[in-house]
């Protein structure tokens, strides 16, 4: 059923070129900033195009230790976490969205109030201390396992799935384990791929725990190197009140730009992928067949 | 229908009963529940001793039980502070035109994406505009102020044309600094936003719009009609979770962007909580700035909860 | 006292070019210093030191160290090097970036397991105290006292010491003191030169200069695009020209007229720098960003402003924003002027309080201080300062014609090397630190003693008052506040006066008083401790 295209499309498009050309260009500054040579890039202002193209911060970027074991880090922390993640909000999410169950209510303001309430630094770290996580990865994924934000979507998308489905598999004599693996979790791939990249994401620019948990470099995520890369000893110094000249950045400009890249653009190539789970008429098909 | 009495007791039996049976239904439930609850329990109650420290004056080498109490002190510091009116005035107004302006923009720009035709396009400007989630306020500060400069910035090349070729100081503007944090955070956040949604309109099942559109509905009625009753569950779940937030007014914005010269309406708890704590790392402070935030929240969490409710809609428990 | 550090500095300039070879203390002379010989005279060294411990020396002792400098990477030749000279086993742990740091700190050091030896930190002068408090750092003075020609006693005099006296003892040893004073005032020789003017030195003739920079299009380009003033926001320093011409020093306590002390922003002479501003503003003489989001560096590099208050050590060759900036202006020339004068004829440059910006201190978790104090002592030393910030002359670095650094390896290379990883353990700013040039150490030298008036006037504290924290987050905003409206010109200036009101009505009395007696506590404390520094070195 083919439409032509009339005068709302073109306006539609007109509408959202124009929002994704002011979108895409602070990713753009940073783009060819950090393909710049440092003393031309240094006067600031619009970046269209690089200024004295070089490839040198990339390669200063490269061959950084911290990059590389830091990206290992936030691989292996993203991928583990975001499965993990996933598959508990998704056990824990169901049964909420079953209204007639028992202590249901209790479930869901037990894990509300976690949304509003925490104990703060220390306790958290006590905590992690307690479980002998300290300077592991598993400090690095499990505190931030779970939240209260993405349990509640899934939990509002699995009440969305008709309870006929259901119905008809349990006379076919499926219990709810069943049920949830074989049906409810292949009929939410859209929901499912939402929350993986909301953990994948929280995951990737996670870099408190690192922060608060991890001693060794080696262990270091990524995002945290990044943020001591960028971190600007200036700034805090004066807010903090005290007024001296920091010394001299060890990383110039061009080079944070080509971290700040090579720290990003690993996650954001995770999107489109997961694009393909957000096709119409996905429920459907599978009903079908 | 005979006795009242007994009958009220029959059926407190029946339910009884019912009770046991119910929780044995559900046992495979209650399995798949188990791993995240006890997650939840570990890694957010067995912490939850820490707002103590709201209470203290919490020393970290004295740790918690070594700190002396000191009562309700933190919290009358925080709201004996002068200046503390105009910030909670101010916290309270910047999230409402946040939630506002903000809390739609999202949800438009799924529907725009949803009547985009051309599945390469609306995939190229889905994965653009979720671009500046992941640029840091940082960096977007210094472009905000880069475009916003009064003389060579691009917006006040634009202004200067209507304006007799004077460009207006938006960022120690009171007039104009609210509209600023408003449109940068829709800026970085809409994109980031929208994705709930455009989940959500790909549940919809598309027989739906076929079957409206022999019945010669136009987009604008299908957008109305169906797309947006079909997002009203995640519409109402994501707006109370956004008053869980509400006191949030977006600390590390405002604290990167905001001078002196727009404290009288920009100045937030969160900043003025960092400003007067950052001497001596006052850990004790900030949380009880935090636990004042959290049970305002919790009460605008639950009317909006009821709210829910009287439309008829499921909320969030 | 302070003037011992200003000795140096003037001992630098004469000495630039002459350095590699010296030792710190000259009892060893060398002539070419390799890391080994080094080596073998630091040996020498603690052996003539702890007779009583000299079985330690064979044995190689390992130790943790908390490292917020430099590159922040493991198993570099920097950490090589000290590993080899001081016959020991560093780990080191790396400290987060500026913004996670007190965080950080706080962590490693409540959590007895994690606690480096080393420690580095800086502010958080309550937490020290209650570190000494609980007995988690070493008392460093027999330490020292085993020490013999001390690098640390030898480069820092007792007043820079001071600040780490708590509990009759000395916990820990500043990090880096910065100079006395390393700001000035920057102007545009080419467009001086333009404009047919001469140097301002009075605050007419500086007023005259601003303007002619806004209206009289100083690099004739033919269009009207230069400012008078511009340079970094957030910190009244950087309007240092306008507000110290008028002996306004709105960010500290201040000796008043009578004597006591009095917060600098309540002064009557501060309405007349305000006064001043808000005519410079509506003439326009001030780049517009300066007093939102501005970026100095930026301006500085681009070129377009006709004056800024700055850090000296942007004038040095190497500087990046100094190189973009010839690119940009061929013809330009930036130049550092003697300070303002105002009316009265009273002019200073910004003055630093001669205290460490940060420190380092070892804990209780070592377990040998004295050897691990030996090893920071030698890492103190001119020649170990300029392995671990520069490297080896000829190799990684050479001396240009004024006798500065010039990196013969790139940026990359360096921080693979772990260069200045231990700078952060006496940064010296004495003859070895090679980093500037000849002009920018004779700018340095005259600041010392421009920035004198200051010093008189200044009320330096060595930490800050309970009550100061408690009040000061409100009374600086409410300054800000008021400043800035009255330069803008969105309050008369006689809104200084209402603000005077407010400050006084909302703790000001008392942050006076408070301070008033803490100077006067601190004067007989640095007796005292002058008195201790004498009977425990015997200097």
């Amino acid at each position: 059923m083919k439409r032509k295209h009339n005068f709302y499309d073109y306006l539609i498009i007109l509408v959202l070129v124009l929002v994704a050309i002011i979108m895409l260009y602070p990713f753009w500054h940073e783009f060819m900033y950090s393909f710049s040579d440092p003393v031309e890039a240094a006067t600031g202002g619009m970046f269209l195009l690089p200024r004295g193209f070089n490839l040198k911060s990339y390669w200063s970027v490269l061959r950084n230790q911290s990059v590389w074991s830091g990206f290992k880090v936030s691989l292996i922390v993203t991928i583990i976490g975001t499965i993990m993640g996933v598959l508990f909000s998704a056990m824990l999410a169901y049964p909420l969205s079953k209204k007639d169950m028992p202590g249901r209510n209790i479930f869901v303001s037990l894990i509300f109030f976690t949304m509003l309430f925490g104990g703060g630094m220390i306790p958290n770290y006590l905590l992690v201390k307690e479980l002998k996580l300290i300077d592991t990865y598993g400090a690095l994924i499990l505190p931030g396992l779970l939240s209260a934000w993405n349990i509640f979507i899934m939990k509002n998308a699995f009440s969305g799935i008709p309870d006929s489905l259901e119905e008809s598999a349990r006379i076919d004599g499926a219990n709810d384990l069943k049920i949830f693996f074989l049906i409810i979790l292949p009929l939410s791939k859209a929901v499912l791929a939402t929350i993986a990249l909301f953990s994948a994401v929280g995951f990737w620019n996670d870099y408190f725990s690192t922060i608060m948990y991890i001693i060794s470099k080696d262990h270091w995520s990524l995002q945290a190197v990044l943020r001591e890369i960028l971190s600007n000893a200036q700034s805090a110094m004066s807010s903090s009140g005290i007024s001296v000249r920091a010394e001299e950045a060890i990383s110039s400009e061009t080079v944070k730009a080509a971290t700040v890249m090579v720290a990003t653009v690993p996650i954001l190539l995770v999107y489109p992928f997961i694009q393909k789970y957000f096709i119409k008429g996905v429920m459907i098909g599978s009903v079908k067949g | 229908m005979y006795h009242k009495g007994t009958s009220k007791a029959i059926i407190a039996e029946a339910k009884q009963k019912h009770i046991g049976t119910r929780l044995w239904k559900y046992r495979y439930l209650y399995l798949l529940a188990f791993p995240g609850m006890l997650y939840f329990i570990i890694f957010r109650y067995v912490p939850m001793y820490g707002v103590v420290i709201a209470f203290q004056d919490f020393r970290i080498n004295k740790g918690i039980w070594g700190s002396e109490w000191v009562g309700l002190a933190q919290f009358s510091k925080l709201f004996q502070g002068f200046s503390f009116p105009t910030v909670f005035k101010n916290t309270v107004v910047i999230s409402l035109y946040k939630l506002i302006f903000g809390f739609p923009a999202p949800i438009i720009l799924a529907l725009l994406l949803n009547e985009v035709k051309n599945a390469r396009f609306k995939k190229v400007t889905q994965t653009i505009v979720y671009l500046p989630h992941f640029i840091s306020w940082v960096i977007l500060a210094g472009l905000i102020s880069m475009f916003l400069h009064p003389d060579s910035g691009l917006i006040n090349e634009i202004v200067k044309v209507f304006n007799n070729g004077r460009g207006i100081d938006f960022l120690v503007s009171k007039q104009y600094f609210r509209g600023i944090l408003v449109i940068t955070d829709i800026y970085k956040g809409v994109g980031w936003g929208s994705i709930v949604y455009i989940a959500a309109i790909s549940a919809i099942d598309s027989t739906v719009y076929e079957a409206a559109m022999v019945d010669g509905a136009n987009r604008l009625k299908q957008m109305w009609y169906i797309t947006l009753p079909a997002l009203k569950s995640t519409i109402v779940v994501m707006l109370i979770l956004n008053m869980g937030g509400i006191l949030n007014a977006g600390f590390e914005q405002i604290l990167l962007l905001y001078n002196p010269l727009v404290y009288d309406v920009a100045d937030i708890i969160d900043t003025y909580v960092y400003r007067n704590g950052i001497m001596s790392s006052n850990y004790s402070l900030s949380t009880a700035a935090g636990l004042f935030k959290s049970v305002i929240s919790m009460g605008l969490i639950i009317i909006t909860n009821k709210i829910a409710h009287m439309m008829e809609e499921d909320g969030l428990w | 006292m302070r003037s011992k550090l200003f000795h140096k500095l003037v001992a630098m300039t004469l000495c630039a070019g002459m350095l590699v070879g010296m030792t710190a203390c000259g009892n060893q002379p060398t002539e070419e210093s390799s890391p080994n010989e080094i080596a073998d005279s630091e040996s020498e060294n603690e052996g003539n030191t702890s007779d009583g411990d000299l079985s330690q020396d064979d044995e190689k002792i390992s130790f943790s160290i908390a490292i917020m400098n430099g590159p922040k990477a493991e198993n570099t030749w920097s950490e090589a090097q000290i590993e080899e000279i001081f016959n020991c086993e560093v780990e080191l742990i790396f400290l987060p970036g500026w913004e996670d740091l007190n965080t950080k700190v706080n962590l490693l050091m409540s959590d007895e397991a994690q606690r480096p030896d080393v420690i580095w930190w800086s502010g958080m002068t309550d937490e020290y105290k209650e570190w000494v408090d609980s007995g988690l750092l070493v008392d460093l003075v027999p330490l020292l006292q085993n020490i013999e020609d001390s690098n640390i006693l030898d480069y820092y005099d007792e007043w820079a010491m001071y600040p780490t006296y708590t509990n009759g003892s000395i916990y820990s040893i500043p990090g880096d003191v910065a100079e006395v004073s390393c700001m000035g005032t920057f102007i545009r020789k080419d467009w001086l030169d333009n404009l047919g003017m001469q140097e301002p030195k009075t605050m007419d003739e500086y007023v005259e200069y601003l303007l002619a920079c806004v209206n009289d299009d100083p690099d004739q380009n033919g269009v009207s695009d230069t400012y008078g003033f511009g340079g970094d926001s957030g910190d009244w320093k950087y309007f240092a020209p306008f507000l110290y011409a008028y002996k306004a020093d709105i960010q500290h306590f201040v000796v008043g007229d009578d004597g006591s002390v009095v917060h600098g922003s309540t002064q009557p002479q501060v309405k007349e720098a305000l006064a001043l501003m808000a005519d410079l503003y509506r003439q326009g003489v001030f780049e517009p960003s300066i007093f939102s989001a501005s970026e100095g560096e930026t301006l500085f590099a681009e070129g377009k402003v006709g004056s800024f208050y700055r850090f000296l050590s942007s004038l040095n060759p190497s500087q990046q924003y100094l190189q973009s900036f010839y690119q940009n202006n061929p013809n330009g020339k930036y130049e550092v002027i003697e300070p303002i004068q105002g009316p009265t004829g009273f002019s200073a440059d910004e003055r630093e309080n001669g205290y460490g910006w940060c420190s380092y201190a070892i804990t209780d978790k070592c377990k040998d201080p004295q050897r691990v104090m030996e090893i920071m002592d030698g890492i103190a030393s001119g020649e170990m300062f300029i392995l671990n910030k520069w490297g080896v002359e000829g190799e990684t670095f050479e001396l240009t014609d004024e006798g500065a650094v010039n990196f013969i390896v790139d940026e990359t290379t360096r921080n693979e090397m772990g260069l200045s990883t231990f700078t952060g353990f006496v940064n010296r700013k004495d003859m070895f630190n090679i980093q500037n040039s000849q002009e920018v150490n004779e700018l340095f030298e005259r600041a010392a003693e421009t920035s004198l008036p200051l010093q008189d006037y200044r009320v330096i504290l060595n930490s800050n008052g309970e009550l100061w924290q408690e009040y000061s987050g409100e009374l600086n905003a409410l300054r800000d506040q008021y400043f800035y409206g009255i330069i803008m010109g969105e309050r008369p200036i006689d809104d200084f006066d209402e603000y005077v009101e407010l400050f006084y009505s909302h703790g000001g009395h008392e942050v006076e008083e408070e301070a008033g007696l803490m100077y006067q506590k601190q004067d007989e404390g640095y007796q005292e401790f002058c008195q201790l520094y004498q009977e425990w070195f015997q200097k």
